[in-house]
């Protein structure tokens, strides 16, 4: 099973996609982090096989996160799992270390599709 | 105050119309059907505010708000009568959340904020792509208000951060009691933005 941290300030979103994730037999969640110093507290703790990340949250940009846990040196998967959607701020995030970005809004089909396809 | 000249207001209808249509089209996916729009009229909706809300007879209005933040300086409110509200979270919430009166009372005002944090964001990619500027949407704030407030509200916005321009469009959907609307105010930056690329777009016909 592939341990998962879920970075969002949404609960709903949240149980969305740790719903999706159990679902599937193939991932365990392993936490759920609603402000971005709570995502890197739990990343680098738990080191999980994949993080999914929001993009604004209350306290910090998804993206920055992603370049400080990279900077720390966490290998983890980093899919960026926002409603931001603006051409360059998706390839901001690729080319800082992120391994996918997602748009809101995806069904949970999509969502799973697109996880499993970082661990091909 | 900066004005628009016909061509300006042509390129602003497209862009609004593009970015509300995208709107639409995520407020489809909560749904659970095809929202549409009601006409956008530039003549009555692309001009200085206020809008006219038509929900004079609401007391528990859902207004959601998020700031645009970065190079353009803007507003949005998406706003739910009680009854459209629960009309959303019906559709968009799955059977365990809404027969669960422990998570009910934790995701009612969630999937709402989740909502409007999508649609918003939905306008924005379409304005930040088009217009090339560098802006995101804040995090969502809900207020529960009645319709003197929801007036109050906008007003304080429009005289306090000197917004000049403002359009809104309902929602439509199968069920006629559902047709939340959504008012955005911008400052001087969207009409000179406006311009700068109207003006872009006149040098590459050129």
């Amino acid at each position: 099973m592939k341990k998962v941290l879920i970075v969002d300030d949404s609960l709903y979103m949240r149980t969305l996609i740790n719903s999706a994730l159990i679902a599937t037999g193939r991932y365990e969640v392993i936490g759920q982090a609603g402000t971005g110093s709570q995502g890197i507290e739990l990343a680098l703790e738990h080191e999980p096989d994949l993080i999914t990340m929001d993009n604004i949250l209350p306290d910090m940009i998804g993206i920055d996160i992603v370049k400080e846990l990279r900077a720390e040196g966490l290998t983890s998967k980093i899919i960026m799992v926002s409603a931001v959607g603006q051409d360059d701020v998706v390839e901001e995030g690729r080319s800082n270390g992120a391994d996918d970005y997602l748009v809101k809004p995806f069904t949970a089909e999509i969502l799973v599709e697109r996880i499993d396809n970082l661990f091909a | 105050m900066l004005e628009l000249n016909p061509k300006e207001v042509e390129l602003a209808r497209e862009i609004i119309s593009h970015g509300l249509v995208k709107a639409a089209e995520s407020l489809s996916f909560f749904m659970n059907e095809t929202i549409t729009l009601q006409e956008f009229d530039q003549e009555k909706h692309l001009c200085t505010p206020p809008p006219e809300i038509n929900k004079k007879d609401q007391t528990n209005i859902q207004l959601l708000i998020t700031k645009v933040i970065g190079e353009l300086n803007g507003v949005c409110c998406l706003i739910f009568s009680e009854e459209e509200a629960n009309q959303l979270r019906q559709s968009a919430l799955p059977p365990e959340i809404l027969n669960s009166p422990e998570m009910m009372a934790e995701m009612s005002d969630g999937i709402l904020l989740e909502v409007d944090n999508i649609i918003s964001a939905s306008v924005i990619t379409q304005f930040s792509n088009i217009l090339k500027v560098k802006i995101h949407g804040g995090v969502p704030a809900l207020r529960k208000v009645n319709y003197a407030e929801l007036e109050e509200y906008i007003h304080h916005e429009i005289s306090n951060e000197l917004y000049l321009i403002s359009f809104k469009t309902s929602f439509k959907s199968s069920h006629v009691s559902f047709a939340p609307e959504f008012v955005w105010l911008f400052d001087n930056s969207f009409i000179q933005n406006i311009k700068n690329l109207a003006t872009k777009q006149e040098e590459g016909t050129n």
